[in-house]
This record gives C-alpha cells, sequence and structure tokens, in this order.
C-alpha cells in the first residue's frame, strides 16, 4: 500500500526533541478567517465612504492579527518533548500515553498535545518545571503498532491563528487482545473460584490457614467469618494450592477464528493471575512454561505472546 | 497514516472544548466597550435595550436564572429586526444599519455554548467599535477606539487563555497594538483611496444647525444660539482682518413677502475672473449636514470635489461623501461684465406689499446722485434713524418690512440685510442677500481661525455698474463691535462679564481658554493631517517619492491590484488550508465517516475519539434492525485501516458500495 512505501521514506525524530524553529507549520483558524472576512468588510466599508478613522482601525486590526502571528510562533518555539510512554493496554481501550515536555525559558501557555488524529489536551508550562500531559489513542486491534505521530499546538494568544510540529516516532506500543469470556474445555475445575467468596465443597483444594490479609489478595480469598466475628481481615490459604498448576491451551478453548481464541485465552490469563494460579500458556509455536504465581513479568510474558501471535505461515 | 492534515483535526481539538462560562462576564464587558462610542448616537430604545439585555444576563448568570429559550430570542430578534428596517423604508442608512448591529450584539451573548460563539461576540464588538468611527471621528474618538482596541483583544486573549490574569491579558494586549502600529501606519499612508464612493447610500439625517434654505426674521437668531464649531480656516498668506472675515455661503435671491428664498437656476461658474487680494487657505468643515461651503469672500476657483457656482458660491457635490476638507482660493473679483441674464432674479419683487418702504426707496433713489449714495443714504437712515441692533426684536407681521423700518426699528443683521435689499430693489438696483459667517477666533495654537456657529450673519450685495457686486454690510453701522470681532449682542449676552469680578476669575478664564485652544488644535492637526488624508494628499505624498498617481486609470489599478494581492496572499493561505484539510483522510476513513454521519444523522453522535467498535456497538444498540450492516461496515473499516490486508482496493471498492448502499430509513 501507498500509505506504507511512503512510510519508509519518512524520518523519525528522536528524544529529547526541541521544536524545529524553521519547520512550524502555521494557518489561520477557522475563527482567524473569519477575522479576516470582518476585515475585509470593514476595510471595504472604510474604502467607500473615504472614512479615514474606519481605515486606520482595519490596518491597526489587520496588522495586530499578524502580528499575533508571530507570537503564536514564538510560543511554540522552545519547547521540548522530553519522553513519551505508552503503557500496553487491551484492544478496545483507550490507551493513555505519558507525554512529558518543558520549555526552555519562558512561559509557553495554551499548548496542546495530541495524537494525530485524536483529540488535543491542554497544557501550560508556566515556568522550566516539567509538565506531563496523558493523550490517549484509540486501540482497535491487538498486537504491536507504531505511535501515531505526536501533534504538539497552540493557538495563544489570540485564537486567529494555530502553529504545530509533529513528532513522528519509532516508538511502538502493544496492544493486548480484547479478554472475552468464553466457554472452554478443561479438566480443571476452575469457574468455582469464580463465584463469590465461597468455595465449593467439592473443590480440589482443602483449607490450610490463614494469613493476614495482604493488599493484593484477591478478595474472594478473604475469611469474612473471621471479619464478621471483630477479628480483622484474613487470607485463606489453601493446601495443595501451590502444587497444582494448569496450561492453558489453545485447543482448549473454542472460538469463531483466531482471534477469539487469542481473546478468550487472554481473559483465563487474567483470571488465572487474579487468582493466583500458577499457569502457563500453549499457542501453536509457543510454549510458555508456569511461572510463579502473582508474577506480573509472568503475566506480562503471556499477554504479550498473545499479542504479537501470529498464525504460522502469516507475513508481517 | 501520518500526517498534516491528521495534524490539523487533532490540532483542533476534538468536539467540545474545555470552556468555562464564567467568561461570559467579560464577554459582555467587551460589547459594553464596543457600544461605548455610540451611546449618544443611538437612539434612546436601543441603548436602553441593550444594557438591560446584558444587565439580565449578568445578574441570571451570577443567580444561575435561567435564560429564554431559542426560541424566543429568535422571535424577538426578528421583531426588532422587522421594526427597524420598516420604519426606516427605504431610507435605510448607516445608522439603522448600526442599530441593527447593536441588536445583533445585544442578543449574541445569550447564545455562548462553544469557544467559537465566544470568539464570533469578540469579533461583533470590535464591529461596533469601527461603525462608531463613521459617525463622528474627532480626535477623542480616536483615542477612544485604540483603548477599546486594547480592551476588547485584552478580553479576546483571555477567552483563549482562561487562567491567564486579566491585567496580564490587557499588557499583553498593549503590546500588540503598539507592535502593530508601523505595520498599519505604513498601510494607512499608502493604501489607495477612491475619489468617489463605490455606492451611496443616504446620509443620515442628522438635525441640521446651520442655515437652511430660506431666510426669514429671526434665523440667524436662532443659529447664533449655538456655540458649536462650524468650520477653521488655515491660511496659507496673510490672515485677512476683522472686517474682512466674510464667509459666503449661501445667496437668497426670492422674496415673497414674509421669507427670502434660494434660487434654483443659479447656473454654474464658467470662471475666468480677474482676481485681486488672494488669499489660500484650507477650509476643515466641522458640520458637515448641509452642502454649502463657506468660503472667504469671494472664491474664484472650485477644487475638484466641489462646485462653483455663478452666485460665487461653493457646495459639495452630490456624491453623498460630506466631505471635510478643502483647499481653497479666494480674492476681490474685478468684475468686467453687465449684468447677466439669470441675475435679473435680483431685480424681482413681489408685486404688492410694503408700500410705504417703496415710497421711501423711490425717493430717496430719486435724490441720490448713484447707487452708491443711495446706499450710503439708507446706511445712514439705519445709524441715525433710532433703530436699535437686537437678538430678540419684536416679532414682524403683515409688511415685514414696513414695520420693521416704520414700526419696530429693533432687529437683528437679517432684518437689516433683508430691509436693505428690498429698498435696492424697489429702487431698480438688483440686490440679494448673503447668508454666512463673519468673524472668527484665532488659534495661536494652530495657527488658524475657529468660527462658530454663533458667528453667523446675513449681509447684502448690490450690482453696481462697472463695479460688479459689491458688499454692503447694514449691521456694520447699527452695530460697529461686530466688524471688531466683539459680538456683545448674541450668544456671549448669558455670560455678561462682571467688571468687578476678581482678576482670579479672569485668570481661571484665560488659563481655561487656553487649555480649550490648544485641545482644539490638536483636534485640528489631526482631522487635518489624518482623518482628511485624501487621495490628493496621497498623490502628493507619492509626487514626492516619485510616483505618479495622477491618472484616474493609474490609481484603480493601483487600488484593483493591492486588493488583488491582498485577496491573493490570503486566498492562497485558504486554498493550502482546504488542501490540507482534503488530504486528510485516506479513502477508507472518508467512507467511514460518510457512514457515520448517516448514523449521527439518525442520533447517534459520534465523536472522535470513539473507537470504531464502540461506536458500532452504541450504533446498534440505538438500531438493532442494522446491526448486520453497521457491523459489516465497522469491521471492513477495521480491517482495511489497521489490519494491512493484502488487497486494499477491492476492499476499498467493497466498503464504498456498502456504505453507499447504507441507509437508516
Amino acid at each position: 500500500m501507498k500509505a506504507i512505501l511512503k512510510r519508509n521514506s519518512i524520518e523519525y525524530h528522536r528524544l529529547p526533541y526541541n521544536a524545529p524553529a524553521r519547520r512550524l507549520y502555521i494557518l489561520p483558524t477557522r475563527q482567524g478567517w473569519l477575522l479576516f472576512a470582518v476585515l475585509t468588510v470593514m476595510l471595504i466599508g472604510s474604502v467607500n465612504y473615504n472614512n479615514n478613522p474606519g481605515l486606520v482601525f482595519t490596518f491597526l486590526l489587520g496588522s495586530m492579527a499578524i502580528v499575533s502571528a508571530i507570537h503564536t510562533h514564538k510560543n511554540l518555539v522552545g519547547t521540548t518533548l522530553l519522553s513519551i510512554s505508552p503503557q500496553p493496554v487491551f484492544a478496545g481501550d483507550p490507551l493513555s500515553v505519558a507525554v512529558s515536555l518543558h520549555s526552555v525559558g519562558g512561559r509557553v501557555l495554551n499548548l496542546r498535545v495530541g495524537f494525530s488524529g485524536e483529540e488535543s489536551l491542554p497544557v501550560n508550562l508556566p515556568d522550566e518545571r516539567v509538565q506531563t500531559v496523558f493523550p490517549t489513542i484509540q486501540t482497535v486491534s491487538r498486537g504491536e503498532h507504531r505511535l501515531p505521530p505526536i501533534i504538539v499546538s497552540t493557538e495563544f494568544p489570540l485564537g486567529i491563528f494555530r502553529a504545530w510540529y509533529k513528532f513522528v516516532s519509532e516508538d511502538r506500543f502493544l496492544v493486548y487482545p480484547a479478554p472475552v469470556s468464553c466457554p472452554f474445555s478443561s479438566s480443571v475445575d476452575f469457574i468455582g473460584m469464580e463465584e463469590d467468596g465461597d468455595i465449593p465443597s467439592s473443590g480440589v483444594d482443602d483449607f490450610k490457614e490463614l494469613k493476614s490479609y495482604a493488599p493484593g489478595d484477591p478478595l474472594q480469598r478473604i475469611s469474612w467469618k473471621a471479619y464478621s466475628r471483630g477479628r480483622g481481615l484474613y487470607t485463606k490459604i489453601f493446601q495443595g494450592y501451590t502444587g497444582a498448576s494448569l496450561v492453558l491451551d489453545w485447543q482448549d478453548v473454542y472460538g469463531d477464528d483466531a482471534e477469539a481464541r487469542l481473546s478468550c485465552l487472554c481473559d483465563l490469563v487474567l483470571k488465572a493471575h487474579n487468582m493466583n494460579h500458577v499457569y502457563g500458556l500453549k499457542l501453536p509455536g509457543t510454549y510458555i512454561e508456569p511461572g510463579d504465581a502473582k508474577d506480573l513479568q509472568h503475566r506480562e510474558k503471556c499477554l504479550t505472546a498473545l499479542a504479537l501471535y501470529r498464525r504460522p505461515g502469516e507475513g508481517e | 497514516m501520518p500526517d498534516c492534515a491528521g495534524a490539523l483535526q487533532a490540532a483542533r481539538g476534538g468536539g467540545m472544548r474545555d470552556f468555562p462560562v464564567h467568561k461570559k462576564y467579560e464577554l459582555i464587558l467587551a460589547l459594553v466597550v464596543g457600544i461605548s462610542g455610540h451611546i449618544f448616537n443611538l437612539p434612546v430604545w436601543v441603548t436602553l435595550l441593550c444594557f438591560s439585555g446584558w444587565g439580565f444576563l449578568f445578574v441570571a448568570e451570577k443567580r444561575g436564572w435561567p435564560l429564554p429559550h431559542r426560541y424566543i430570542l429568535w422571535v424577538f430578534a426578528c421583531a426588532a429586526f422587522a421594526y427597524v428596517i420598516l420604519k426606516a423604508g427605504r431610507r435605510f442608512d448607516n445608522d439603522d444599519g448600526v442599530i441593527l448591529l447593536c441588536l445583533m450584539a445585544c442578543l449574541k451573548p445569550f447564545e455562548i455554548k462553544t469557544h467559537r460563539d465566544s470568539m464570533v461576540t469578540i469579533f461583533l464588538a470590535y464591529f461596533m467599535v469601527v461603525s462608531g468611527l463613521f459617525f463622528s471621528a474627532t480626535f477623542i474618538m480616536t483615542i477612544h477606539m485604540i483603548v477599546a482596541i486594547i480592551l476588547i483583544t485584552g478580553i479576546l486573549v483571555r477567552v483563549n487563555q482562561v487562567e491567564m490574569r486579566f491585567r496580564r491579558s490587557i499588557r499583553l494586549a498593549t503590546a500588540l497594538t503598539f507592535q502593530a502600529i508601523p505595520l498599519a501606519v505604513l498601510l494607512f499612508v499608502i493604501f489607495p483611496r477612491l475619489p468617489d464612493s463605490l455606492w451611496s447610500v443616504p446620509t443620515p439625517n442628522r438635525a441640521e444647525t446651520g442655515f437652511s434654505t430660506t431666510l426669514s426674521p429671526g434665523s440667524v437668531s436662532e443659529i447664533v444660539k449655538s456655540r458649536a464649531i462650524a468650520f477653521r480656516a488655515k491660511f496659507r498668506t496673510t490672515v485677512p482682518g476683522y472686517d474682512k472675515r466674510y464667509w459666503r455661503g449661501i445667496v437668497f435671491q426670492r422674496f415673497n413677502g414674509t421669507e427670502w428664498k434660494v434660487h434654483h437656476w443659479t447656473p454654474r461658474s464658467s470662471g475666468g475672473h480677474d482676481v485681486t487680494d488672494r488669499h489660500d487657505y484650507i477650509l476643515l468643515r466641522e458640520d458637515t449636514s448641509s452642502r454649502w461651503i463657506f468660503a472667504l469672500d469671494t472664491p474664484v476657483m472650485s477644487p475638484s470635489e466641489a462646485i462653483l457656482f455663478a452666485d460665487n458660491t461653493l457646495a459639495d457635490d452630490k456624491k453623498n461623501r460630506r466631505r471635510k476638507r478643502f483647499d481653497l482660493t479666494s480674492g476681490e473679483i474685478q468684475y468686467n461684465r453687465a449684468l447677466a441674464a439669470w441675475e435679473r432674479v435680483s431685480l424681482r419683487l413681489p408685486e404688492t406689499g410694503n408700500e410705504k418702504t417703496r415710497k421711501l426707496a423711490e425717493a430717496m433713489f430719486n435724490q441720490s446722485e448713484s447707487v452708491e449714495a443711495y446706499a450710503e443714504e439708507i446706511l445712514e437712515l439705519f445709524r441715525d434713524g433710532g433703530f436699535t441692533y437686537s437678538l430678540k426684536p419684536p416679532k414682524l407681521s403683515g409688511n415685514i418690512v414696513d414695520d420693521f423700518i416704520f414700526e419696530t426699528k429693533e432687529g437683528y443683521c437679517e432684518h437689516y440685510a433683508s430691509a436693505f435689499t428690498f429698498m435696492m430693489r424697489a429702487a431698480g438696483v438688483p440686490a440679494r442677500i448673503i447668508g454666512g459667517y463673519l468673524g472668527g477666533e484665532a488659534n495661536p495654537y494652530g495657527d488658524y481661525l475657529i468660527v462658530r456657529q454663533s458667528d453667523a450673519h446675513a449681509w447684502a450685495e448690490i450690482w453696481v455698474k462697472n463695479r460688479g457686486w459689491v458688499r454692503y454690510d447694514p449691521t456694520g453701522v447699527v452695530s460697529p463691535e461686530r466688524l471688531e470681532g466683539r459680538n456683545d449682542v448674541g450668544a456671549d449676552q448669558s455670560e455678561a462679564v462682571d467688571t468687578a469680578a476678581t482678576n482670579r476669575g479672569r485668570f481661571a478664564d484665560r488659563i481655561m481658554n487656553q487649555i480649550r485652544l490648544g485641545w482644539d488644535a490638536v483636534n485640528y492637526f489631526w482631522d487635518v493631517r489624518v482623518l482628511s488624508y485624501t487621495m490628493d494628499d496621497q498623490n502628493r505624498l507619492f509626487g514626492r517619492i516619485g510616483i505618479n498617481m495622477t491618472h484616474l486609470k493609474g490609481r484603480l489599478i493601483l487600488l484593483g491590484g493591492s486588493l488583488a494581492v491582498v485577496m491573493f496572499i490570503l486566498g492562497g493561505f485558504y486554498l493550502y488550508y482546504r488542501y490540507l484539510r482534503g488530504r486528510d483522510t485516506d479513502p477508507a476513513k472518508r467512507y467511514y465517516m460518510q457512514f457515520v454521519r448517516k448514523l449521527e444523522k439518525n442520533g447517534i453522535p459520534h465523536h472522535t475519539w470513539t473507537g470504531p467498535m464502540r461506536y458500532a456497538e452504541e450504533a446498534v444498540t440505538a438500531r438493532p434492525d442494522l446491526r448486520k450492516e453497521i457491523n459489516g461496515i465497522t469491521r471492513l473499516y477495521v480491517l482495511i485501516r489497521y489490519g494491512n490486508p493484502a488487497e486494499p482496493e477491492s476492499l476499498l471498492k467493497e466498503l464504498q458500495r456498502l456504505v453507499s448502499r447504507f441507509s437508516t430509513g
């Protein structure tokens, strides 16, 4: 596709990125055009009646509008983009990216930062301190995507002209598949854990002991009996818990297509993690061994594998 | 797909921007500043309406009252507009246009929701300021204009940067204004002026001071009540003495027994007189409500913007521009001709009436050796016959000339001039009354004369063989101090000087006088140099640089060229802007947006930040019957845009087909 070919010839910018003083775009805004139309009407009226005060006013206002363009330009020059940090997110959710910038010397007001095609957010740089703003990107499909260009713009001071520059980054961001509850076949009696609170009596694991509640412990595991007796918050620990480990297998899940399966697996990974299970992931061409329970890195590894999954034979 | 237009869209900021509505106060303030220049010129109801509307809005904002519904406002607006337009009828002029503008300004603040609305309000305020300049243009108004620009621009800055403090916004606006002045001055000087209007609009119907086309007993005493300035004159050569400061404006030829009227059939002057005692001067009219230009007795040439009539009066041409500044030349004309045929109107009298005066005139004329001697006789009559000069003489009735000469013997300048002229005509001597001004206060600060309405005067002219028209001013014998620049009988009468007044009082008066004169000089210079900067000034200026602009064609070309260049630049910008916007979307997005718009029309709003899948969910919830189509289109779009398909063209075609077939009906 043409867009891709073009992309190959685009140059990428590096952080930290200073506003390119000579390559700022600047154009009138919609209100700017309206003002010029109004000025034209005033001009024609004044010329017709040979009304010199009217001409003075028109020229003064017009000159001010033009001079303000210089102020708009100046407002943007001297800003520097420092860092861009996208966090991985699930498909369909908006991705918030932390963008930090600061201004070298002088106040910068009424900046707007946003991704190309998305809404821009206002930010002011009243002094030299770094400010961070969180523009979002709409994500649609999973996988690794290139960051869209960041647009830094301003309409200071009169809202008549808009100046902006673009930052094109080579960075990519990761989008995990959207988790979707789905049916599966498995020997592991897994579902029971999803209901609220109580352990089914026919559970595989037996209750072993109580330990003090630590933040992050799943809420299903809290001993409400103990709490209701005024003994505080305790988490139930199950015997034989650490022994059980599951492997979430591609073949065990059912879905219309590969994407549905990936979504399903993603949901399972999340649930397993939340319930402190030890789990592994098996995809065609990939096998991730079960890692430690509650290991965020392991979760990330699995989700990344799901995000980047390519059907054998699928090209780039 | 990085591209500029996406950038534009992002920079445009999506849908609703963060907009704190409490800035409404400042927007209303901007409008108040805008209307402030008009307050004395607008009809009272308009001003009251605007202020009560804004006042209501102000209080409603504070107290949280609900605002009138949109439709009520529209109905009100249409009613008010209709009233103004119908009332003006065919005589709709600039003043009415300004009223409409103020009405719009009154209603606009009721409907401020978006950023754009507040910008439009600011532009309305600017427009009101400039329209005020069409009413009156003095130095003070220019200062007011600059202050208004700074204030309104300061508020504009605040509207755009809501967290900026007010004082800082004003400082920024002031800086902008002063930075803009050099460019503005340059544009002002070089931007070509037109000799004529492009189109004409009836000029405003203002209350007329000064002379009208009829003169009757009491006319002039009415005019002199006002101390308003009629005009100023700056002499290039010597300044005439007090008794030569006759400013000639209107010639009254026809008498019908009660009043004198202007003769309609006065032809234009053919010029070419011999002239002595020339004076060259600049006349700056203050009061432009009538066509007449009061030139020094006698104007001998006509500037290009005026017409010189054969009775030696000047009027501006009818192009509906009340021009203020004229470069004139006056002097004493050496007549070497006979009475022209059209001038015979100055012999006519009504058939009957004022018999006593006619008899007296005949008797006196027969006793005199010459016309001049006869004139002196009449003057002696006035001087020694028990006549008095008075601003409020008894009213005349019946045969008013008889009444004046034989009964009341009291009158103002028009009475004497009228009687003198009548007696001349009764003796068969062509005579006419001249209405104009006598006098003029010298302003040492500017080296010019100030002539006021209180200097209004009427005198007579008679035709003497071999001499032509000769001026006779009967007032000179009845009230000689009038010709010395003192008009004790007149507007100053109320300020009777108490000789016992303290010296300190006189000193204060003198200081006030100096201040007044100084201020007048400032106004005068501003008026002459800047506000009256005309095509001729421009030609002269450019001539000095070496650019010849005297040919009309050259001027028009320059004007057309400048406008074209300005339009071209702006148009170029605009096209570039549209081009960028047009490149905004790749085809897939364009089709998708068509699809979105169809759904929006059906009541499913779309925001820039809503992802296609989410929007599809919302749409399906609203219209489950269209589920298949909505999902199909959305999936296809997502595939094309985000999925890197192998054969995008065929998919695009399919998408286009689906979207065009899609309908919410």
